[in-house]
């Protein structure tokens, strides 16, 4: 019996193949030149609060014909740059990129991370970027830290934080739980999910339990002050979805999902979000069939659930948003108001990626799901450039750490140990 | 003579790959030339500061596949619109025999991010991170994009034996 061909491997050989195939021609590198040239004039004229707006307009200019034409048709203005930013104390567990960071609610709890160059984008390393094991809390309102505990196990980005009462819950992407004890400063470990956790890239959590959906769909509910796991009955809400996340809020227990049956094998019919709720005794409602692909389960405002995505659907039917929204209360969806064009962003700001509440930050913006605003976050005098850990408390954005991508990957000084606030 | 000396090279040696990765990510030519072409100009505006990362090639991608993702199949962005000069020559489509594959058709038919990831990861051999990177997302996200990605993949392409092939 011959051996099968795994589907990564057909990938892997038929995309190097297909691809080589594909004659990119010799490009108009003097083309780009004076497009380029465009853009660093124009730069050199816009500062201050109005240059990501003046930007927004470069972007259409130097973007060519065809871009500036699909600009014409679908303007959206940049938002303007807003808020303020301001040095906190370092942190002094020292430098650190993409550490895993939480909110206690007085405290932003900032774990592991990479301490040495991380591996450059298209290069092949050998080893596994190391993450540390150390961590420490920071507080806005005195900017004073104190370390904490070292991690039974390095904590690297892939790690999902969720705090629960007086415990900081954390859960490795695949079979490993950890408890931070907040007040005793001591770690455990919590037992493994029953069934294999759906990894949807955040770990939510309602009075003292934390949710998350499995592969198969089933809603599993861990409660880590008993240390153990429950399970919600089968989601029953026909045709069955093809289930990716939970969000637990105080207005039900919502699961996401997709009709695995509506997105036929034609590649162009937008496979949309579904939205079951558990009310607490049934899978009582499946609200309409929304217009995103996007996992409105990522966040719950306190009244809609969220998925922040300014991107469009390329390929799909009608273009669909990647981004929108859900008021469960009336059921409708709706796409994010005011959403920014995602070619208007200048790629000099920071894009961390945070959510308390209303507020959200990603994308280079913050986006306020209750007044309906989106602030450009713009940048402070750093050289970091991403990689940063970032959290909101209290209405603050706090911004740990990072790298500066022209330095960091040859040397490990290029990797910061600040701490930055945005006010709005 | 470009004031930036090392541009030029940059653009020759870059711009072939990115090309095609932008091109796998999208399945539109034109619009992986325009997304390409942007970020080199985009790149050039800042090359004082990106050629002394060590990979600019990520700095273009991150742009290119973000701008072919946000514009993709607009009717307005494949308008015809006069231009300052020609190509010296114009690309010839994808071939037939990548039109005819069926794990490229199926890569084509994924939702587009799941498409970039699976491009991005096997293509460029990129990793988690490098890819979450370049999507501007958290590596957990391209994770469960990639989970899907190939689950998907494997109901509609299985697991193949090589000795049946691939149905052309």
């Amino acid at each position: 019996m011959s051996p099968r061909t795994s589907i990564e491997d057909r990938l892997r050989s038929r995309l190097t193949d297909g691809l080589a195939g594909v004659d990119p021609g010799p490009g108009d590198r003097f083309a780009a030149e004076q497009l380029g040239r465009r853009l660093r004039r124009r730069r050199r004229i816009v500062e201050g609060a109005a240059a990501v707006a003046v930007l927004a307009v470069v972007v259409a200019l130097v973007a060519g014909p065809r871009l500036g034409d699909a600009r014409r048709v679908d303007p959206a203005p940049a938002p303007p740059v807003g808020g303020s930013w301001h040095a906190g104390a370092p942190s002094p567990v020292g430098p650190r990129w993409a550490p895993v960071t939480a909110w206690t609610g007085t405290e932003a709890l900032v774990l592991g991370g990479g301490t040495d160059s991380p591996c450059p984008p298209a290069a092949s390393c050998v080893a596994a970027d190391p993450m540390a094991e150390d961590g420490a809390a920071y507080d806005p309102a005195t900017d004073t830290w104190r370390r904490i505990a070292d991690a039974p196990v390095p904590i690297g980005y892939w790690f999902r934080p969720v705090v629960v009462g007086r415990t900081l819950v954390l859960f490795d992407g695949a079979r490993r739980w950890l408890a931070y004890d907040i007040e005793g400063d001591t770690w455990s470990s919590l037992p493994a999910a029953p069934a294999r956790v759906s990894d949807s890239g955040n770990l939510q959590a309602l009075d003292g339990q934390v949710y998350v959906m499995s592969t198969s769909g089933r809603v599993m509910v861990l409660n880590p002050a008993a240390r153990a796991w429950s399970r919600l009955p089968v989601d029953d809400q026909e045709p069955r979805l093809t289930a990716y996340s939970v969000l637990p809020t105080d207005d039900g227990i919502f699961a996401c999902g997709a009709d695995p049956d509506v997105a036929p094998d034609d590649g162009d019919t937008p496979p949309f979000t579904i939205v079951d709720r558990w009310d607490g005794a049934t899978w009582s409602e499946r609200f309409p069939t929304t217009g995103t692909i996007g996992d409105l389960c990522a966040h719950w405002t306190g009244t809609r659930l969220v998925a922040l995505d300014i991107q469009t659907a390329p390929g799909l039917d009608g273009n669909p948003p990647m981004g929108g929204r859900l008021d469960p209360e009336t059921g409708r969806w709706s796409r994010l108001p005011g959403a920014p064009d995602v070619e208007a962003r200048t790629g000099d700001g920071w894009y961390p990626h945070a959510a308390d509440g209303p507020l959200m930050a990603a994308w280079g913006y913050v986006y306020d799901d209750d007044a309906e605003t989106w602030t450009t976050l713009g940048r402070p005098r750093s050289d970091v450039d991403l990689q940063q850990g970032a959290v909101w408390g209290d209405g603050r954005l706090m911004v740990f750490g990072g790298i500066d991508e022209a330095t960091a990957y040859d040397d490990p000084s290029g990797i910061s140990d600040e701490t930055w606030i945005w006010s709005p | 003579m470009s004031t930036v000396p090392d541009f030029a090279s940059f653009y020759v040696a870059a711009r072939p790959t990115l090309l095609r990765t932008t091109y796998a990510v999208t399945g539109d030519r034109q619009l992986a030339e325009d997304a390409v072409q942007v970020a080199f100009a985009k790149a050039y505006a800042s090359w004082s500061r990106v050629h002394r990362a060590s990979d600019p090639t990520a700095y273009v991608r991150r742009i290119a596949i973000n701008a072919a993702i946000g514009h993709h199949r607009r009717a307005s962005f494949r308008r015809e619109t006069p231009v300052d000069r020609l190509p010296d020559r114009v690309a010839d489509p994808a071939p037939d025999l990548l039109e005819r594959d069926e794990v490229w058709r199926a890569v084509r038919a994924l939702p587009p991010r799941q498409r970039a990831v699976v491009v991005l990861r096997y293509y460029e051999d990129l990793s988690e991170r490098q890819i979450a990177d370049a999507l501007g997302c958290r590596p957990g996200t391209v994770k469960s994009q990639a989970a899907a990605a190939l689950a998907t993949l494997r109901t509609r392409l299985g697991e193949l034996d090589p000795a049946e092939g691939d149905r052309a």
